[in-house]
């Protein structure tokens, strides 16, 4: 079998997981990486043993190169993903897909007229915890969902981010930040939303950076950050979620799911492991859940391997386009409607992704 | 000083701890009750040492009662409140206020003319721990308040409740229950609400009664179970409530959090009137739990009657007012139409914070 040639955009700090996971998925081979500075992507390339290392324009001009994974900033992501979609390319961007929803149709669009993938992070999913999550719910472990909960709080990140400008400003925010990881694993467990409403506030207009090197610098705040969403579920579950960087303490879980026949607690979707709970009517306790799923630890990287593997075998792959850009649109649509004071009906939707086999030593994926 | 006396109409389950607790304020006396079934008042006037069981409406034409406590089931409260009004006596209703909006603002402009007052539970914010709560944000200690999160979340009480149908009628779910202890809470310590949204669901369509003399019988739920609300306060934050009767397995969920600009306040269960209360400021590692330095941390009901009645005497605003309840109860509506509008609704109505009780109170005691 002939491996599929990968090539990563973008040489920053979460690259080195990328790099590290990628090479463990035996029908994968990551061939070439880029940078806008081209002595980081050297720099990569001799640490992770990658033969080819050069500039954004030579990897997209390399016709080798069957799927270009995406980790640039938040607003590369679009024009990047664009060129390799462009270039015949498959792509996996890091979240969010990109920061506007016309960006996000925009290549969506195109990577359908071209016959190339679109995926993206996170794939924190298809995790060990979150899998397991997914198996006890198909199983029936809590019955029929009717509700659920997701709370992202913290207090920013000026105090220990060496450059925590962006957090701030358009394309940043908490929900921008981490909706994603929450989010997605809402829908990957519920299904598609159809309609939010929502609240926001910027409680603090000025953040005074704490860490080094910009100590002391202010910075002015342009986005909200405590975003309050309310979701409803195709299937008829009600989600509440707050994501705030408002917060400096608050004793509230990451997210609950609540069924007809029981509760389930969802592990940290920012994490790939548990721990999983499930407490069902009657009893005193959360029962501690053993995970059924692979991929327990931080395997970013997994949802490439799957797109690549799909790809190849003519079957949808999970942490798809489709599902980043109903993520996206989740998120704007919260913020709209706090602005327009009205609920939203979603425009977008997106097949729930299917759930992986159980027990998946780490390169195998189907 | 003569003591007011206090009439109360509506023996039943709940009227136990009112006459206990109100037996123990100085200033007031109860002087009669009275209940559809006069039997029952007989009883309990019997039990609690009360000169006089009637009818109510012997007891509201006694010219002697100068303050009437109405613990008659919710549908009954606006009729009764209005009637007590209109003979010209005071009225603290047992929660909440009234049903629908209409009749308690007929009731109160009624009172307004009338020169009377009219007073709501719950009172449980009067309580130890809420008023700790209260000076804990009235001192600063968490900075400005910027956001608040509520929840009370349950299954629906088919399982224990004998007769619980009423439940999931009009004017019950788990808002019209149980939400006045939380929002009367959130607005005693972050003031008035100005605008929500919400949304509802109705999860069950059917319940199965679970014990006593309808086991087994099948409910129709005609009003919504879960209901998400979010708050924007006067004052800035945002709150998230949910009430609930669907969450069959339980949620590991915190009662009331108040999230301030240095710090974050734990607010005891509002539905009683203890702790504990716990605070973490920004320069603290873990969270410590603050002593109470309050009166009334034991089941205080009726503190709401006697601080009305104290008011009266020593003509000063009273707390567990009617303002207040309704307030609480066009926040409870307002969320149930902004789901139904989907969008978000100013509200019409709004009240003053309560003033804050003293610390170190004798139960007894409140001015």
């Amino acid at each position: 079998m002939t491996r599929i040639n990968v090539g990563v955009v973008g040489c920053g700090n979460i690259s080195g997981i990328y790099f590290k996971n990628l090479r463990r998925f035996p029908f994968l081979h990551v061939a070439a990486c880029a940078d806008l500075d081209v002595g980081r992507a050297r720099a990569k390339a001799a640490e992770h043993g990658i033969a080819k290392a050069g500039s954004t324009d030579e990897l997209l001009g390399d016709a080798g190169i069957d799927v270009v994974v995406n980790l640039t900033i938040p607003k590369a992501h679009a024009s990047v993903a664009m060129a390799a979609v462009k270039a015949g390319k498959s792509v996996y961007n890091e979240k969010p897909l990109t920061i506007t929803r016309i960006e996000g149709k925009k290549l969506l669009d195109l990577a359908k007229k071209k016959k190339v993938r679109v995926g993206c992070a996170p794939d924190t999913f298809l995790g060990g915890g979150l899998q397991t999550c997914r198996k006890l719910m198909n199983d029936g472990a809590i019955g029929r969902p009717v509700a659920a909960t997701a709370f992202m709080t913290c207090h920013g990140h000026e105090s220990w981010h060496p450059d925590p400008e962006f957090y701030y400003k358009v394309g940043g925010g908490p929900m921008f930040d981490m909706g994603p990881y929450y989010l997605t694993a809402l829908v990957s467990l519920l299904g598609p939303a159809r309609r939010v409403t929502g609240a926001t506030r910027i409680s603090f207009k000025e953040r005074l950076i704490t860490s080094e090197p910009k100590k002391g610098t202010r910075i002015k705040v342009d986005v909200p950050t405590h975003v309050v969403g309310v979701i409803d579920f195709a299937c008829g579950a009600i989600a509440t979620i707050v994501t705030s960087f408002d917060i400096w303490a608050a004793n509230l879980p990451r997210i609950e799911i609540y069924g007809s026949e029981g509760s389930l607690s969802v592990p940290d979707p920012n994490g790939f492991g548990g721990p999983v709970k499930l407490r069902k009517p009657g009893d005193q306790d959360w029962q501690e859940i053993p995970l059924t799923h692979g991929y327990e630890e931080n395997s970013r990287g997994l949802g490439v391997a799957d797109l690549a593997l799909g790809w190849k075998n003519k079957r949808p792959h999970r942490a798809s386009g489709e599902l980043a850009f109903h993520v996206l649109d989740i998120m704007h649509a919260i913020h709209d409607a706090s602005n327009t004071g009205r609920h939203i009906k979603l425009t977008s939707t997106c097949r729930q992704p299917e759930p992986l086999k159980a027990r998946l030593p780490f390169g195998q994926v189907e | 000083m003569d003591k007011v006396n206090v009439g109360v109409i509506g023996c039943g389950n709940i009227c136990g701890i009112y006459f206990k607790n109100l037996k123990r304020f100085p200033f007031l006396e109860v002087a009669a009750c009275a209940d559809l079934d006069v039997e029952r008042a007989k009883a309990k006037a019997a039990e609690f040492g009360i000169p006089k069981a009637c009818t109510t409406e012997e007891l509201l034409k006694d010219p002697k009662i100068q303050v009437v406590v109405n613990l008659t089931v919710p549908l009954a409260h606006g009729e009764i409140a209005l009637a007590a009004v209109k003979k010209g006596k005071s009225v603290y209703n047992e929660k909440p206020l009234c049903v629908r909006r209409a009749e308690a603002k007929k009731l109160a402009d009624k009172a307004e003319k009338k020169g009377v007052r009219i007073g709501c539970a719950p009172d449980t914010f009067l309580g130890a721990g809420l008023q700790t709560c209260r000076k804990l944000l009235d001192d600063g200690v968490i900075g400005t308040p910027v956001a608040a999160t509520a929840f009370m979340m349950g299954g629906g009480p088919e399982g224990w409740h004998p007769n619980p149908a009423f439940f999931y009628q009009v004017g019950g779910g788990p808002m019209f229950d149980m939400g006045p202890y939380y929002l009367t809470a959130l607005v005693s310590l972050l003031g008035p609400v100005e605008a929500v949204t919400g949304m509802t669901r109705i999860s069950f369509p059917e319940r199965t009664v679970g014990s006593g003399p309808f086991k087994g019988q099948r409910i129709q739920v005609e009003i919504p179970t879960h209901i998400v609300g979010v708050l924007k306060f006067a004052s800035g934050p945002i709150g998230n409530l949910i009430t609930s009767f669907d969450v069959k397995g339980g949620a590991n969920l915190p009662r009331i959090e108040i999230y301030g600009s240095e710090g974050t306040l734990c607010v005891p269960d509002p539905n009683t009137f203890g702790g504990p209360v716990k605070v973490k400021r920004i320069d603290e590692k873990e969270y410590r739990e603050v002593k109470l330095e309050h009166g009334y941390e034991e089941n205080s009901r009726g503190v709401g009657v006697a601080d009305l009645v104290l008011g009266i005497q020593n003509e000063r605003p009273h707390r567990a007012s009617g303002e207040l309840a309704f307030h609480v109860l066009d926040i409870m509506h307002t969320i149930h139409d902004a789901a139904a509008a989907g969008r978000h609704l100013a509200l019409k109505s709004t009240c003053g914070k309560p003033r804050a009780l003293p610390a170190g109170l004798q139960f007894g005691q409140l001015d």
